[in-house]
């Protein structure tokens, strides 16, 4: 029982201290490295993207995409180039295996029920459930930092930015820069 | 909006706190399997501390610590630029010993004995331990340049340690007129924070530059030919504060060989300077305690195994952050974070009796130029024949021509960086 005890716990907490196979890094040895950028077990500060508890598969494709270039992006390209296919594929897992947890953020109502209105007729259909919905294509928005969600839709919507998903841009360009603004209060609204 | 971590941390372990098993008061001293030492406080030192504990909370983690606040010198260039508080700079220890259930003690250490594996202090408290983890930071080798003593500091400031430092060099650039020069004496390598100087040169400008000081002259003398993000920090310099700072090389006569305190005047080889501020940062090795437990060779700074971080020269005595050689990656804040957390999970196999599990590592470096212009470097590192190694095509530095809006991005994903790591230390 106590052995389950420590085991279980170790899993839990990350950093296990059982080794791979042979010549195989852990999960925990690959994403708790990346916590001086994206806070503990990726539980970030604003505006770091939270990267806890998103799909596995969402997580292995874009750093898939940041090493490959087809997600354009400051330094993460950099980095991503640093590990193989497999380490990816760990450092996604122990991501994922993580909850998510909505930070409290601030808001602003008005805006919330604008960007409500907005994300109903325009973005429910994949970000379904206000933007909790998460899986491989998608993910989670609800409760993302607010400055991080203006980020990105700003990525999107910049002729400049050439990013992954068509859909996304052609989405993003029929709207305007203060819709893009409601829609971030709108999901940092929600839990 | 750092809370996250906290809660998120406590809800994550709630269960097991409840039990017990988190935090140590519900069991007895003799529950715990073993103990580790750490000497020393920073980012190194503190993160290990934590990582260990969430690693194995029945390894006692022990954090000697000389301050009751650790003042963060990353960042500190952002006081000069009158960015940036000092508070913001300055954690506590409640966190590690509340959350994490790190003893904290507050006294300085005064000797390592690493035969009987015991450790004294100034207040006359032994500690014993079964590893012990010294990160102890930089020490300056007074005397390197004539004249550069611990004296010299209260009118040359190095401001390379936060704290007191800093806000004498910031009260000295603030009684600059227009028109005054300001020295930055840069040190050779190996030193902490490589981009260091440099940034803090454009930060200077850019706080001068507000003050409508734009005759202001800063200039570099440097003991080296060569210095990291070169380029992208001559591209900044140029575009943000035209004409305002001049580097001079090791080559050209930058190297300064002495001083005079009094009259702020430095000396090269064939030249002498006078500023009206004078910042020396001066050249370094490990911090004291290392040197004086026999843990530094012959070049300063302590060698060790670098997939454990034990020390080559002591046994079940690891070494981490800017006090320890550590192959390729630079002596920076993060570096110290993501060494602290392969030397705790090396320690908990070694204490385990399993093998140590293979490394990974990682360094980011940003520099602020102006506020709204960042650039980094960046590196992913494995273990290559013994020594750390960066990963070959990946890493390097922010492209020459990126976009106004990607420089911008890199200054608030710098402050994003600093907030972050402090909170996987100290929160």
């Amino acid at each position: 029982m106590k052995h389950l005890m420590l085991a279980l716990l170790a899993t839990f907490v990350g950093l296990s201290s059982a080794p791979g196979a042979f010549g195989q890094v852990t999960p925990s040895m690959l994403g708790n490295a990346c916590a001086g950028c994206h806070g503990t077990k990726g539980y970030s500060a604003e505006p770091m993207p939270i990267i806890s508890g998103l799909s596995q598969e969402y997580l292995a494709q874009t750093m898939k995409d940041y090493r490959s270039g087809r997600r354009p992006s400051t330094i993460m390209g950099r980095l991503a180039k640093g590990y193989g296919e497999d380490e990816i594929e760990a450092m996604a897992t122990f991501f994922a295996a993580q909850v998510w947890m909505s930070p409290d953020q601030e808001f602003d109502p008005e805006l919330v029920e604008k960007g409500r209105k907005i994300h109903e007729q325009q973005c429910e259909t994949c970000h379904r459930d206000n933007g909790r919905h998460s899986d491989s294509q998608t993910p989670r928005i609800a409760g993302q930092w607010r400055r991080y969600l203006e980020v990105v839709m700003e990525e999107y919507w910049r002729p400049d930015r050439k990013m992954p998903h068509v859909f996304m841009t052609v989405i993003l360009s029929r709207l305007h820069s203060g819709d893009l603004k409601a829609l971030a209060h709108f999901y940092a609204s929600q839990r | 909006m750092s809370q996250i971590t906290r809660r998120s941390l406590l809800k994550l372990t709630g269960a097991m706190a409840a039990l017990g098993v988190f935090g140590f008061p519900p069991m007895s001293r003799g529950a715990y399997r073993a103990r580790v030492l750490v000497v020393g406080g920073g980012y190194g030192g503190a993160t290990l501390a934590k990582y260990l504990r969430l690693a194995n909370p029945r390894i006692e983690v022990v954090l000697i610590e000389r301050d009751a606040q650790f003042v963060s010198c990353a960042l500190s260039n952002e006081v000069l630029a009158g960015e940036r508080s000092m508070e913001s700079l300055t954690f506590g220890y409640q966190a590690l010993s509340d959350f994490y259930g790190v003893k904290v003690v507050h006294d300085e250490v005064t000797a390592i004995d690493p035969v009987s594996k015991t450790v004294s202090t100034l207040g006359e408290q032994q500690f014993g331990y079964d590893r012990l983890v010294v990160a102890p930071g930089i020490g300056f080798r007074w005397g390197a340049i004539e004249g550069y003593d611990e004296l010299a500091t209260q009118t040359m400031p190095h401001a390379w340690y936060a704290g007191e430092q800093t806000l004498l060099l910031r009260r000295q650039i603030d009684a600059v007129e227009n028109g005054g020069r300001i020295y930055i004496v840069a040190p050779p390598n190996p030193y902490r924070c490589p981009p260091g100087p440099y940034e803090r040169a454009a930060l200077i400008a850019h706080y001068l530059q507000s003050q409508r000081k734009t005759r202001c002259k800063i200039i570099i003398l440097d003991a080296k030919d060569a210095f990291a993000k070169q380029d992208l920090f001559k591209q900044g310099w140029g575009q943000h504060y035209p004409g305002m700072v001049t580097w001079v090389s090791g080559s050209e006569d930058g190297k300064v060989l002495a001083v005079d305190p009094p009259t702020r005047t430095l000396y090269t080889e064939f030249e002498e300077h006078k500023g009206d501020v004078v910042n020396v940062i001066p050249p370094q090795k490990a911090g004291a305690i290392a040197e004086l437990a026999g843990l530094t060779d012959e070049s300063g700074w302590c060698p060790v195994d670098q997939r454990t971080f034990e020390s080559t020269l002591h046994k079940d005595v690891h070494v981490i952050g800017d006090a320890c050689i550590a192959g390729a990656m630079p002596k920076s804040a993060y570096s110290a974070n993501t060494q602290a957390k392969v030397c705790a999970a090396a320690i908990v196999a070694l204490l385990d009796g399993t093998p140590t599990p293979d490394p990974s590592y990682v360094n980011t470096c940003y520099s602020i130029i102006a506020p709204k212009h960042g650039i980094s470097v960046a590196a992913v590192y494995r273990l290559a024949d013994g020594k750390i190694a960066s990963v070959e095509g990946a890493g390097g530095v922010s492209p020459l021509n990126a976009i106004a809006w990607e420089r911008e991005m890199e200054a608030t994903y710098a402050r994003s960086w600093f907030e972050n790591i402090t909170s996987d230390i100290f929160r």
